[in-house]
């Protein structure tokens, strides 16, 4: 049985040869047309085919062979079955002749007749496919079946032609890119350089959208990118959006407050100092000034120090505690520092924080004689100001509610504000003519030593006005200086409400002393803003009167004069003025239009998006689509802003119905 | 008319009285056939005489289609039409018939703005709605930025100062409160360059307020001519920039027209009687008896403290006139007394220290000193105004094109037309038919170019909405639905005569028998 299989495999495999070429052969047209439903489909007939063949083979090989070789001797189905012990006989003798007679070279020609080459099956499929082509062919342009493909194809040349390269400055640690042309997004002072792979093309130039033109060719066209533009190259527009450099950001975490006071046993001061960037801190100092003396003799002191370096290039964080000695510092003294920082852009920021100061109070007895030369320059560290007091209380009030104080802290702390909010009263007091406990040092003592009681002037002058009641008129408050009598309101304001505050503070119920301390501040603003209480500040100095001249009615020296009127400022120029005249048509537009609208737009429009969008319109209409021309020139007005207001005369028409009816009118 | 019924009438008679007769003669011979018979004809024939109407209306009700021409009018005794109705244009080709229409609720729009502006002047587009919701209104330019914008219920309005003279389409956008879009269509708008003002200022003292006002002027593009005394001898002088054909105002204050001579003042009148409005500062007025005898303007001592406070904060000069209508003299909200002057206008400012608000807010006070003039009545002769499209006009429906002060042709380039200025009571019109929408060029030889912006056929479909039902409105009112009723058909007179004729005849043939 073994053999006669064996034999039957041979037939099988020398009939699937000869259909083999017709099964591949068939795929090919599909294949080049990249159409998949016809290859499913041409597989799934070979399938078919194959199936056809197999049945074919297995019925038919027998007589196949008993036909085409005579040595079988029309037995060649008892090597499949044998029923009787003489067709064995007979199988046995075969099977000994089999491999000589039955050669391969015979298998495949027995193959060749019995089985068709499929020919017909083949022009079916070629035509099939060539049929399946033209019916998926975009009708004007041929060559493409598939979208997908036509993309590639354009894409292909493109990337193969123009290469776009970016170098961004060494510090941004940027690498450098080449790539195909897209939309870019670059830091600052990169270097884009645009080459073409073959020189030898005609030249394209690529429009920056800047106004700029340049022409790759044997060179490479080379732009600095300093502000977001977009270029065009073949008709393609990309963008390139520049992130711009930060400058530094410092942030000083201790001292907390702007004016930090140290308690009088303090031994040392912290400082802290975080600085960031977005590339490199290339440097980053602390300047400090100490400030020693008093009145006349004060010397200062500056020191400066490097902030180290962390690993991280991108921020420095220090923080320090300094022994007062390490300063230099003593009572009295004050210290003033800063922190500068510079980065490594190509035009560096440097960044200054806001000056902040240390202060270490002086001892009681010296504040005392020093108070009376030079008030100002020696105490102004009893002074919080009246926003600060706000802070002061809106945290104390924002602690009682979130953590769990002891009465005695509460009390202590809103005692504080409550000297404190005195003190400043006081001060703005003396604007009054009040006696001023300010520079007696001391905010409590004052009002123990003089005998008198605010918290009972309602009791003690209920009739009188909110100054006498509250204030300490120890003098003729009006009339000791020199404001007039709406700055007087103001200030009388502001002092009934820092009482107000005051009193309330004192009665540690910061909550309520809020408003009075907000409306304590907008009075001290409208001080601020009112220009005559800075009058008496102001050094004026006349210029010298010629005694002899004065009141003689001479005016020699005086003279009539004539001059031309002003002009109106013209806010928009006269080139975008005509341009945007120009645009309201479809006629050409002025010489060098382009020049003007792009100055126009650059100089205008500081938004990036609405910039690169009118520069988009202008690129538009010079290739002369004319519909684009009201965006631009809306973009163009968009420069200009709002409109003024121009004083004019009223247009009127005089017809002849309203000359007779005024005529008519008249008696 | 009444001798015609009167003779209907007596005929009647003489027909009833000659039947009843001769029913009587027939009755009395006992031929109460005959009688019958007679009765009958003389009935017939007063009925036939007497021309029996039927009430009710004869003809037929036409249905108007807003999109289809109208189809022939014969027969036709009433209209009816069904939604908004029809344009106005449409409307006054129609004769004036009754008109069954119930007019549709809610749902409309309408516009309000200058289709032409001067620059310099405010813009303000106002949007009258039906439905009081909470909505946005925003006034985009062509590039699609908002440009103005203003939210609230009802009425909505946005101002916006245009920057350059030019032709401009903007785009409204109506938006309701989730951002949805309600309306949307084109604001055409022409901004033209302003009629520049031509002043001589001749002053008495200087001041502030003189400075300011020079600096708003001269900021303006206007011509000055500009003197201030400042002592016996000494006298500033601004000279034009250009040389000043045609003054247009004069400003004068109180001082200089106390201390002028008798002969200055009579040539300053002497100027204004010719038609030159006189702008008189009354801040440093002193002597009331010179105002009341020039002038005829009797002043008095105002309070020290008195001022206005809209739209600016300004102290009112110490010496006013008494009360809003003074003599020959009238008085408005922003202190400007003003009186005619022959041919020409003199006014009284009666406010000062404006120039406090010269810095702040100079916008604002600006847009006062305009309404000043406004108020003084400065103009500027122009030949031609055109007057505004009452109806969006529309491509292939007829519009109207007035404008006054034209007259001979006018021509249309983009449709090869030319026609003739209609004349009517204060104005002239032409009508076409514009092709496209878009704007459409006006050539006229004796008016500048102009051009009307021609609406599409979708644009603002609410606004439409509401003008078709204006104009349907007016339509109706012109013709009331009780004229139908006099209308009545004439009862046709045969069926009388021919029962007549049975009558007499079948009476003949008895009397033969």
């Amino acid at each position: 049985m073994q053999d006669g299989a064996e034999i039957t495999k041979r037939v099988w495999r020398a009939a699937q040869l000869r259909r083999l070429p017709l099964w591949i052969a068939g795929a090919l047209p599909w294949l080049a047309i990249r159409s998949a439903p016809g290859l499913i489909a041409w597989t799934m007939w070979c399938a078919w085919d194959w199936a056809i063949l197999r049945r074919r083979v297995g019925v038919e090989w027998t007589s196949w062979l008993d036909g085409a070789v005579p040595e079988m001797e029309d037995s060649s189905a008892l090597l499949e079955h044998a029923p009787t012990p003489v067709a064995q006989l007979q199988r046995r003798r075969i099977l000994d002749r089999l491999d000589a007679a039955v050669t391969n070279q015979q298998l495949r020609r027995i193959a060749r007749g019995r089985v068709k080459a499929g020919a017909p099956w083949l022009l079916g499929s070629v035509l099939a496919a060539a049929a399946a082509w033209f019916a998926t062919m975009p009708a004007p342009q041929g060559g493409n079946t598939v979208p997908g493909k036509a993309a590639a194809a354009i894409a292909a040349p493109l990337a193969s032609e123009l290469v776009v390269r970016t170098a961004s400055p060494a510090y941004t640690r940027v690498a450098p890119s080449e790539s195909a042309p897209k939309d870019l997004q670059v830091p600052e002072q990169t270097v884009i350089t645009w080459c073409l792979k073959d020189p030898s093309v005609a030249e394209e130039p690529i429009e920056v959208s800047n106004g700029q033109v340049l022409t790759p060719g044997k060179e490479c066209a080379r732009w600095v990118a300093t502000e977001s533009v977009f270029w065009r190259w073949r008709g393609n527009r990309y963008t390139v959006k520049v992130i711009p450099d930060q400058p530094p950001e410092i942030t000083i975490t201790a001292p907390t407050q702007m004016v930090q006071e140290l308690p009088e046993t303090a031994s040392s001061a912290a400082m802290g100092v975080k600085v960031r960037d977005d590339y490199v801190i290339t440097r980053a100092t602390l300047h400090m000034t100490l400030a020693r003396g008093s009145g006349e003799n004060i010397r200062f002191t500056d020191r400066e120090m490097p902030l180290p370096s962390s690993p991280d290039p991108k921020q420095r964080n220090w923080s320090k505690n300094w022994s007062l000695s390490e300063l230099g510092m003593e009572p009295g003294d004050e210290l003033y520092f800063f922190v500068r920082a510079t980065d490594n852009a190509a035009r560096p920021h440097t960044v200054q924080s806001p000056t902040y100061t240390l202060r270490l109070p002086a001892p009681q007895d010296e504040a005392e004689e020093e108070s009376a030369a030079m008030p100002m320059l020696v105490k102004p560290q009893s002074l919080r100001s009246q926003r600060q007091i706000i802070i002061d209380t809106e945290q104390l009030v924002a602690d009682m509610r979130s953590t769990k104080m002891s009465e005695d802290t509460v009390r202590d702390r809103s005692q504080k504000i409550a000297n404190d909010q005195g003190a400043l009263r006081r001060r703005y007091g003396q604007f009054l003519g009040e006696e001023s406990s300010l520079f007696s040092d001391g905010e409590d003592d004052h009002h123990e030593d003089d005998g008198h009681d605010h918290g009972h002037g309602g009791e003690e002058g209920s009739t009188q006005n909110i100054l006498q009641a509250y204030g300490h008129a120890h003098d003729e408050a009006e009339n000791a200086t020199l404001y007039d009598e709406d700055t007087k309101k103001v200030l009388r304001r502001a002092l009934a409400a820092m009482w107000d505050a005051e009193k309330a503070l004192r009665a540690i119920t910061p909550k309520v002393a809020l408003p009075p301390e907000h409306k304590a501040l907008e009075a001290i603003k409208e001080l601020q803003q009112a220009e005559r209480i800075y009058l008496h500040k102001t050094a004026f100095v006349p210029p010298p009167i010629k005694e002899e001249k004065r009141m003689s009615g001479d005016m020699d020296g005086t003279a009539s004069y004539r001059r031309e009127q002003g002009g109106a400022d013209k806010r928009v120029p006269e080139d975008v003025g005509l341009l945007v005249q120009a645009l309201s048509g479809d006629g050409p537009l002025p010489a060098l239009w382009t020049r003007s609208a792009h100055d126009w737009v650059r100089r205008r429009l500081q938004d990036d998006d609405q910039r690169l969008s009118a520069q988009k319109s202008i690129q538009d209409v010079a290739d002369g689509c004319v519909p684009c021309r009201p965006v631009l020139r809306a973009w163009l007005r968009h420069g200009a802003g709002q409109g003024q207001v121009l004083l004019q005369a009223r247009p009127t028409v005089e017809t002849p119905f309203m000359r007779a009816w005024r005529e008519g009118a008249k008696p | 008319m009444s001798e015609m019924m009167m003779s209907t009438n007596l005929m009647l008679a003489l027909i009833g009285l000659a039947g009843i007769a001769s029913a009587g003669l027939y009755a009395w011979r006992r031929k109460f056939i005959d009688a019958v018979l007679v009765l009958v004809a003389a009935a017939a024939l007063g009925l036939f005489a007497a021309g029996i109407r039927m009430p009710g209306d004869s003809g037929r009700t036409l249905t108007l289609d807003p999109t289809a021409p109208t189809p022939t009018l014969e027969g036709v005794r009433a209209f009816a039409v069904k939604g908004d109705g029809l344009r106005a244009a449409q409307w006054n080709d129609l004769p004036a018939l009754p008109l069954q229409w119930e007019r549709p609720e809610g749902g409309t729009l309408r516009l309000h703005y200058p289709r032409q502006l001067p620059l310099g002047r405010s813009f303000t587009l106002r949007v009258q709605r039906d439905d009081k919701t909470d909505a946005r209104l925003q006034l985009l330019a062509e590039n699609g930025q908002v440009i103005a914008d203003a939210r609230g219920t009802g009425d909505l309005v946005v101002n916006w100062m245009p920057p350059l003279a030019e032709r401009m389409v903007l785009k409204a956008r109506l938006l309701d409160t989730g951002g949805k879009l309600m309306a949307e269509g084109p604001v055409p708008l022409t901004v033209i360059e302003p009629s520049t003002l031509q002043v001589q200022g001749r002053f008495g003292a200087p001041s502030f307020d003189l400075r300011t006002l020079n600096e708003l002027l001269a900021g303006s593009g206007a011509l000055l001519d500009w003197q201030v005394v400042l002592g016996r001898a000494i006298t500033r002088t601004e000279l034009p920039s250009a040389e000043m054909k045609a003054p247009n105002l004069l400003v004068i204050d109180a001082a200089w027209f106390e201390r002028a001579s008798g002969a200055e003042r009579s040539a300053l009148l002497g100027r204004v009687a010719g038609g030159l409005p006189l702008l008189v500062l009354g801040a440093n007025a002193n002597d009331p008896g010179i105002w009341s005898r020039t002038l005829g303007l009797p002043l008095q001592a105002q309070p020290a403290d008195k001022k206005i406070d809209a739209p600016l904060e300004m102290p009112v000069v110490p010496l006013n006139p008494a009360a809003r209508e003074v003599g020959e003299w009238t008085g408005s909200d922003n202190l400007v007394w003003t009186r005619s002057w022959q041919k020409g206008r003199i006014a009284w400012l009666g406010a000062a220290e404006w120039h406090r608000h010269a810095i702040t807010e100079p916008q604002a006070l600006a847009l006062w000193w305009q309404g000043v003039l406004d108020r003084v009545g400065v103009e500027l002769p122009r030949q031609v105004e055109w007057l505004e499209p009452e109806e969006l006009p529309l491509p292939g429906q007829r519009m109207e094109l007035c404008a006054r002060g034209v007259k001979g042709e006018v021509a249309f380039p983009e449709l090869n037309l030319v026609r003739t200025w209609a004349p009517r009571t204060d104005a002239a019109c032409v009508a076409v038919w514009p092709e496209k929408s878009g704007w459409l060029q006006v050539k006229d030889a004796k008016a500048s170019e102009h051009a009307v912006y021609v609406y599409a056929p979708g644009d603002w479909p609410q606004w439409q909405a509401a003008q078709r039902r204006d104009a349907t409105a007016r339509y109706a009112a012109r013709t009331p639905v009780k004229a139908l009723e006099g209308a009545a058909r004439a009862f046709p007179a045969w069926p009388f005569a021919l029962a007549f004729t049975l009558a007499m005849l079948w009476l003949w043939w008895r009397e033969r028998r």
